[in-house]
Parts: C-alpha cells; structure tokens; sequence
C-alpha cells in the first residue's frame, strides 16, 4: 500500500504540493536542468523540444522560460474555459513548473554521456545518406537509447501535466484531456515561432567583422582583425586550389604533428567525395576570440552543402587550429 | 455505528420513520427526510466538520490534512456539488 502511495506521487504529486511551494521547487529543479544541460551540451527549446546545441547559457534560460510562460498561459487559458470552478494561476504555475522534473534525467545523462553529440551526429549523417564514417554500434546505442529516454520523459511529462490541471483546476475526464492537450499543442506550435525568431534575431546581431567576444583577454599580437582575414581568406582559396602545402606552412609545430599534409589531403578528399568540389569561397568572415586565439570563420560553398572553414590563430599568428564546420 | 443513509435492498435514500427519548420513552413517528448534511458519506461529513472547526480556512485544513490546497478546494467543491443535488431533489 505504501509502495503504491510513493509511485502514485511520481505521476500525481500534486495532492500533496502545489501552490507556492511548487512553484518554488519547480523553479529550482528547472534552472538546474537547464544548466545541467547547458553542461552536457543540450537545449531544450521547446515544451518538449531537446536539441544538442553550444548555445550560450543565457539563451538556453531564455527559450526554455518563452516555452514555459507560453504552456502555464495556455493550460492556464484552456482551464478557463473548460472548468466550472474557480481556481488560483499560482496553482496552475507551480504544477506545471513542477511536472517538468522528468527533464531533469536527460540532462543528467547528456551531461553523464560525452559521446552523445559525436552519436547523434554520425547516426543523423548515416540517416541521410552524408555520414564520412559511418556509425558504429556505440553510436546507434547511445542514439537509441537517448532516443528512448525522451520518449519515456515526454510521457511521463505529460501525465504530470494532465494531473496537474486535474488537481489545480478541478478538472475530470474529457475536460481534463481536452485542456491537456490542447494546451500542450498550442504551447508547443506558439513556442517554437517565437523561439524561431528569438534564435533568429540572436544570430542576425552578429555581423561580418563583429568578435563574438567569449572572453575579454587583450590579445598579444602585432595583426589586426582585418589582416588575420585576409590571411584566412587567401588560406581558404589555396585550399580550394588544393595548394595544401601553404595551409600546413601555417600551421604551428603541433598542428604540423598532428595534421600532415598527407592526413590533410585525405580529409579534403572525402569531402570532396561526399559533397563534390568546392565551388565558391564567400569573403564575409566572421571572428570570434577565445583568451588568447582569434578564430576566423570563411563560409564556402562545396557543390551540395555550405560548410565554414575555421581557422583558429595564436599570438605568433600560426594556426594552431583547422576546423571544416557547419554553418 | 454509522447511520445509514441509503436502501440496502434499492439503494434508494433512506426517511426517517421514528424517533425516541431514552429518558420518558416517547416515540415519535412519521415520514421525515434527513437533513442534507447527514447524508454525505462519514468521510464527507467528517470533511464538514474539519472545516468548521478550521473556521473555514482551507489553507489550515491543507495543513491539517496533509493535501495541497487546490485538492482541499477540489474536496470541497465535490461535497457544495452533491449538496446542491441533494436540495434539488
């Protein structure tokens, strides 16, 4: 009877709490999911949206609060219309801050699993078909198994919700469902158009020629922003000219080790393989700053995918770093 | 001993046909109707009685029984639902 109460309270807790004090202990437990996450290298942007992402700390608060100011206003909404009693927004707040507790377990385990970017990654390449190597046993493990994690707390999120508006807004039966969700669909639709053009307008800020500044330390060297571009720039066609030998005559001693012409020529060959040539090297580069590197990003277009090359710089103004990424 | 307030045949609300005194042994006989209060359920009424005695605070009566407030509120309103249906009959 007891083992019953305790597993009751892991989907109904909400006899038990609600008000205040949810709304107290669900504040908590969602700012540490969300910098748990941030940790472990995932967003949530969205009521049940989760994403791996690099995103800067303070736009993970900020999407994952839109999404959840949006869902307590339309359950909120929806229980207005669909109950016969009256009730309080605070309980309706507290409970459904509370139900998102289940999200805490993907954070942990993202933050727990350093390979669950890297097996996403190489399984969603594999899936469409554009995967350099393709993925190994781990990665569909791990892929599946995060997968299936999700789908777990996406349930159990949803009966949190469904119990939280039966409980704070005396709901039953169809009303309950019907409220439950709507209210979800309706946050979720509304929530990712907003978060849409939050994220839009958070990437459109930066310009050509802005430092994204990840650090504040005074750079120690005799260039200027405008020279370490134009030297990525000339980089980047020499590459696309296939000339690697000026690229690895920039390299610092450790990067000279690490990536021999040779290894150089295999990886810019696979590429080719998979995307075709490299047809265009656009001249907007962007910069970021970290300590002491300066990174300079030139976007280029190979035949099928628009890719960046990343060229982190050292004080002596060698690459320490060579990086093709995603736009 | 609980006072019954439906048949135990049809399950039909139960009328009061008599009432005595222990001290002069009059009895009273009729036909009466419960009163509405004494035909909640023992739990129901001991609810009612919780209530009172909180002086109608249901935060107190939260505290007092362990609940959240709106499950008190939800407790309450169910018991308001069925009174109304009682004195509409």
């Amino acid at each position: 009877m007891k083992t019953n109460n305790k597993l009751s309270l892991l989907f109904n807790p909400f006899t038990k709490i609600a008000g205040s004090k949810a709304l107290i202990v669900g504040l908590i437990v969602i700012i540490l999911t969300v910098i748990i996450g941030h940790s472990g290298g995932i967003i949530f942007n969205g009521v049940f949206d989760i994403h791996l992402s690099s995103a800067k700390l303070q736009l993970c608060f900020v999407v994952q609060f839109i999404s959840l100011a949006i869902l307590i206003l339309t359950l909120f909404v929806a229980a207005k219309i669909l109950s016969k009693t009256s009730f309080r927004f605070i309980d309706v707040a507290g409970t459904i801050l509370l139900s998102r507790t289940p999200f805490v377990l993907l954070s942990l385990v993202a933050l727990l699993l350093p390979t669950l970017a890297s097996s996403s990654n190489n399984v969603s390449r594999s899936l469409m078909g554009i995967a350099i190597v393709p993925a190994n046993a781990h990665d569909w493990t791990v892929f599946i198994g995060f997968t299936l994690l999700c789908v777990i707390v996406w349930l159990w999120f949803a009966t949190l919700v469904y119990n939280a508006i039966a409980e704070s807004c005396n709901l039953r039966g169809v009303r309950a469902i019907i409220a439950t969700t709507s209210g979800l669909l309706i946050a979720e639709i509304v929530a990712a158009v907003i978060i849409f053009f939050v994220l839009t307008a958070s990437l459109s800020t930066a310009k050509p020629g802005d430092v994204a500044q990840v650090s504040t330390t005074q750079v120690e060297s005799n260039l200027a922003y405008d020279d370490i571009n134009q030297i990525a720039l000339n980089l980047a066609e020499e590459i696309k000219n296939k000339n690697y030998k000026v690229l690895i005559a920039n390299f610092d001693s450790e990067m000279k080790t690490a990536m021999p012409e040779t290894k150089l020529e295999q990886v810019m060959l696979s590429l080719e393989n998979e995307y075709g040539e490299i047809t265009q090297i656009e001249t907007e580069v962007t910069n970021e700053q970290h300590t002491n590197f300066r990174v300079a990003f030139v976007p280029l277009h190979y035949k099928e995918v628009h890719l960046r090359f990343k060229f982190v710089f050292d004080t002596n103004n060698q690459i320490a770093g060579f990086f093709i990424v995603a736009l | 001993m609980k006072l019954p307030c439906k048949c135990p045949s049809c399950d039909n609300q139960l009328k009061v046909k008599s009432l005595s005194c222990d001290k002069c042994e009059t009895e009273v006989t009729g036909t009466y109707n419960l009163p509405v209060l004494a035909r909640l359920l023992p739990d129901e009424q001991s609810f009612m009685l919780k209530f009172i005695k909180n002086s109608g605070s249901l935060k107190d009566m939260a505290k007092d029984l362990g609940l959240s407030y709106p499950t008190v509120r939800n407790l309450l309103d169910d018991i308001i639902k069925k009174i109304k249906t009682y004195e509409n009959q």
